[in-house]
């Protein structure tokens, strides 16, 4: 236990003050993780060359899997924060987002990253093969690029 | 000025831990400025104009990154001009219980960082042992998952333990008026309530809530449960139900198992990116924590 800090009054020059409000407001802010999820099942195998079989695709990431939840528990304006790359996932993102009626108005595009993508392969039996997780633009979302969103 | 903050400020802000260490400690230091007035901060009511931040661990590698993000630079300082108050930068975390241990170590570990100091209302709080016992399951005690998450209320005001099957331990700070509402109930299995013996009102809680009947053992090996349960709680938040009053606190969880088990048919769906993210998860025990004391904490 630290000795006692002086009983006066504290000066907040550490923290700036600022602004902290979306565009439009909303009561709940996810931010992190949307990704788009690519599954393919086989219905035959070996596996060595293609195979005929189902490939779907769904949104996830934790941020996602959050806000839809709250969104489904009736928080209708949840707004989901999360970087999306200027490509075709981006946009699929953005769309799946609006199928379900949430707003995407949260979706930070970046510049040069792509969209999270996480692509595995199953197969016949519904076990994991493989995959590939290209995952790596959450983490290079920055402050800078949250703040837009976060600050009018 | 300030109302008009607070107007457009949302009720809560959740991020999760695929976020890097810098994002998080910007967005968080932007949660705790936010509307509050800088000559004001000990007149008003603690938690007040703040927006209330929500974090969820994400994984046992990425659960730490709060901590790193609240030892940030930024927040030099902060802790010590709320001694008295010792106001927690995150006010809810879901931690299972990998998560829980890996965050209990690292602020044990980091005893120079006085950021994870407990302030002055905790010396006046002496939770028994003899009362987690006698009031609590057995393994809430021997696995010292009681101690972990009391470690934790320096930095989390509500913390949300998932347990799986053996259901949800919510550990919280209570302040203020909400106090008397506890200490009031009478006693009972499953409940521990411990009032600060002097000081501002404050009090500890511990409450266990047994998991849903139909979720079995699955539950917590479920991908993406835990994000289910998160977001039902930050939608149950948001809708006003204040987790301080006792029936709050009941709702909220409440809320939270039964829209897990009512989507776990979507839940087992939840794809490919989240089950990248567990396959991290480890899986040896949690461990024996139960010879720490309360007052080495």
């Amino acid at each position: 236990m630290p000795a006692l800090p002086s009983p006066s009054l504290p000066t907040h020059n550490v923290l700036p003050i600022a602004k902290f409000s979306p565009p439009t407001p909303s009561p709940l802010l996810v931010v992190g993780s949307l990704a788009i999820d690519l599954s393919m099942n086989p219905t035959s195998s070996p596996l060595s060359t293609t195979s005929p079989g189902r490939v779907s695709l769904a949104l996830g990431g934790v941020a996602n899997n959050i806000a839809y939840a709250a969104f489904a528990l009736g928080v209708k304006d949840v707004m989901l924060v999360s970087p999306v790359g200027a490509d075709m996932f981006g946009a699929i993102a953005r769309k799946g987002l609006k199928e379900r009626g949430m707003r995407a108005d949260g979706l930070v595009e970046g510049q040069g990253s792509s969209t999270a993508v996480c692509g595995i392969l199953l197969d016949e039996g519904g076990e994991l093969v493989g995959g590939v997780a290209d995952m790596g633009i959450t983490t290079e979302l920055s402050g800078h690029q949250v703040r837009p969103v976060l600050v009018v | 000025m300030i109302s008009k903050i607070k107007e457009n400020a949302p009720k809560l802000v959740c991020l999760d831990g695929n976020l890097s260490v810098e994002t998080l400690s910007e967005v968080l230091q932007h949660c705790q400025i936010n509307g509050i007035p800088s000559e004001s901060l000990l007149l008003t009511p603690l938690d007040a104009d703040r927006v209330p931040a929500f974090y969820e661990p994400t994984s046992d590698a990425k659960s730490l990154k709060v901590l790193k993000a609240i030892e940030q630079p930024r927040f030099e300082g902060f802790h010590s001009q709320n001694y008295e108050r010792s106001i927690p930068i995150l006010s809810y975390s879901t931690p299972n219980l990998h998560e829980l241990k890996i965050l209990f170590s690292h602020i044990r570990e980091t005893e120079s960082a006085s950021i994870f100091e407990q302030g002055l209302w905790f010396d006046y709080i002496n939770v028994s042992s003899v009362d987690m016992e006698a009031r609590l399951p057995k393994w809430i005690v021997q696995e010292g998952v009681a101690i972990m998450g009391i470690s934790l209320l320096s930095t989390v005001r509500t913390v949300i333990i998932k347990s799986g099957a053996r259901g949800v331990l919510v550990v919280s700070r209570v302040s203020g008026d909400d106090v008397a509402r506890w200490t009031k109930l009478p006693r009972r299995k499953g409940l521990l309530v411990t009032a600060s013996s002097g000081g501002p009102p404050e009090a500890i809680v511990l409450q266990h809530f047994p998991a849903l009947e139909l979720l079995g053992a699955e539950q917590g090996s479920v991908t993406g449960a835990g994000d289910s349960l998160a977001g039902a709680i930050c939608a149950a938040l948001v809708s006003g139900i204040e987790l301080g009053t006792p029936e709050g606190m009941r709702r909220v969880v409440e809320i939270g198992q039964r829209y897990v088990r009512s989507s776990s048919a979507d839940v087992s769906l939840m794809g490919p990116s989240r089950a990248a993210v567990a396959t991290l998860k480890s899986s040896e025990a949690v461990g024996d924590f139960s010879s720490i004391r309360l007052d080495e904490l």
